[in-house]
């Protein structure tokens, strides 16, 4: 009887299936010649048998085609904390240096109306060619510039990528695409 | 091909509602099966279980993927659970009381005569009863172990992963929770 | 400290000054949808139901939406905006001549030092571009970018 009482727990643990090899194989190999501890292992499935089924039968009886709308008016109750707001904006902005409020204000007002009352920065301009889109572009390790290419969508001034790349125009669409192939061909 | 629950997390944390509702879908049975569990009352079950779900959705961003969801999920549940009984009622959540002692045993009140094949008796709507108050003598922690691991088949690990303790506290529990139900269902094991 | 507090007023001009200078009409709108395509289902997300007939060039069955950003851009600025599969596109709107925006954009992949691909283009300003092909999960990603400037 002593060992069995020092089983008791090892005997649970086999039926929760939470023994190591060598032990789980002593302990049910003591199982099967013990009365005691094969009848508290028999009843533990019972009793696993007896919850599961219950709960199983439970949820049969439930309806779950409303269950999503029940989420969403919860989600409606509670709105996004501020920490939440805050982080999805941090993460928009990519920031992550602290916040000093009033030094920032101040610093931002001063600064930023000494750069709004300069010009910006100009480029020249080109104008656009009338070529003809090119076919694909070979697999090239080095970047190779390609001039070409215009249409009533975009002027491409140079295109270049380390694999092959498909540009094409959908007229009806209004469309100008960039394919970049990750393998040989692949364009869609 | 089926989306992990990792790739709808990462979908739901770029607000993607469509990868939540999967979500909510792929898990709403068993966060519904815990609830009913821990509350014995099916609107409440349901109800808690829709507000575990919006609580996932506005803490989604906290959410570390190396964890597991579900595991998650459950202890949002657990804790609703919980919070929402002791509304309801003075319950303690924890009691050290003896399973020998204190209040009567639900076996007094059991009939008499009861079918010996176990399988049988699972039909018995008066058995699914007895078993549903027999669990609700427990308390919410002696609850929650014993459905995560007799109903969801969690192990002890993710048992106390969930409920923020110890292996061994876990161990503990389930052995008084197995303790008391024996003493309330000893004649249909 | 004084280092730190000039750290401190660079970002607070990073941070204000694309919303002063939209104030000021001088910022480009650039909004990038990537689309998951896949010949795995027949469905297209309803959020894309605006391009449908463009999505029909790539002849793919579905189409999901599986990001949308839409950022206020100086010009001259660069925009990085992070895609499935550890890859991230760099935009910079250049200038803005006869109602079509210049634009540069390089399609990098995870820390390779040469981007998958690179170009400089002149779009119609409310224009798009579709950048097509690298691989994710089971489908192909289809980056649709947009430039709306203040005219």
């Amino acid at each position: 009887m002593s060992r069995c009482l020092r089983s008791e727990r090892l005997v649970t643990a086999l039926h929760d299936d939470e023994l190591d090899n060598p032990l789980r194989r002593e302990v049910a190999s003591h199982v099967s010649g013990c009365v005691v501890c094969s009848h508290r292992l028999a009843t533990l499935g019972r009793m696993q048998e007896l919850l599961s089924q219950t709960f199983d039968d439970e949820i049969e009886k439930i309806e779950f085609s409303n269950f999503w709308r029940g989420v969403e008016s919860k989600l409606q109750e509670q709105p996004l904390p501020w920490k939440v707001r805050l982080q999805l904006w941090r993460a928009r902005w990519q920031f992550n240096w602290p916040l000093s409020a009033p030094v920032w204000a101040a610093a931002a007002l001063l600064i930023s109306t000494t750069l709004l009352l300069s010009n910006p920065p100009s480029f020249n301009t080109e104008t656009a060619s009338n070529e003809i889109v090119s076919p694909p572009v070979s697999r090239s390790q080095d970047t190779r510039s390609v001039a070409f290419a215009s249409n009533q969508q975009a002027h491409i001034e140079s295109l270049s990528a380390v694999s092959t790349v498909s540009l094409w125009n959908e007229p009806a669409s209004n469309a100008t695409v960039i394919w970049v192939s990750e393998d040989d061909g692949g364009m869609p | 091909m089926e989306s992990s629950d990792w790739e709808l997390v990462r979908r739901c944390k770029e607000g993607d509602r469509q990868a939540f509702r999967e979500l909510v879908e792929r898990y709403q049975r068993k966060a519904v099966a815990i609830a009913l569990g821990m509350l014995h009352d099916r609107e409440d079950a349901l109800e808690v279980a829709q507000e575990a779900f919006a609580k996932v959705f506005t803490s989604i961003q906290q959410f570390k993927e190396e964890a597991s969801f579900y595991t998650w999920l459950y202890r949002i549940i657990v804790n609703l659970a919980i919070d929402r009984q002791r509304q309801k009622s003075r319950q303690p959540l924890l009691e050290r009381n003896d399973p020998e002692e204190g209040e009567s045993s639900l076996i007094d009140m059991m009939p008499a005569e009861a079918s010996a094949d176990p399988y049988e008796q699972i039909k018995d709507k008066e058995l699914g009863e007895h078993i549903r108050r027999a669990i609700a003598q427990l308390t919410p922690a002696h609850k929650a172990v014993i459905l995560m691991r007799e109903v969801e088949g969690l192990s002890y690990e993710e048992i106390s992963e969930i409920l923020q303790c110890s292996r061994g506290t876990v161990m503990s529990r389930l052995h008084y929770a197995r303790k008391r139900l024996q003493s309330l269902l000893g004649r249909y094991l | 400290m004084r280092t730190r507090h000039l750290l401190i007023f660079y970002c607070m001009v990073n941070l204000l000054l694309p919303t002063l200078q939209a104030l000021a009409g001088d910022t480009v709108e650039l909004r990038i949808e990537t689309v998951l395509a896949t010949d795995t289902m027949q469905e297209v997300d309803d959020r894309l139901s605006d391009i449908r007939p463009q999505l029909k060039a790539f002849r793919y069955s579905s189409y999901r939406l599986v990001q949308e950003e839409r950022r206020r851009v100086s010009w001259g600025k660069q925009a990085d905006f992070f895609l499935p599969g550890g890859r991230f596109l760099q935009v910079v709107p250049r200038e803005q001549t006869n109602n079509r925006i210049a634009l540069q954009v390089m399609l990098m992949e995870g820390t390779a030092p040469t981007p998958l691909m690179s170009t400089s283009l002149l779009i119609p300003n409310h224009g798009t571009l579709f950048v097509g092909g690298p691989r994710h999960q089971a489908g192909t990603l289809i980056i649709r970018i947009g430039a709306t400037a203040d005219e």
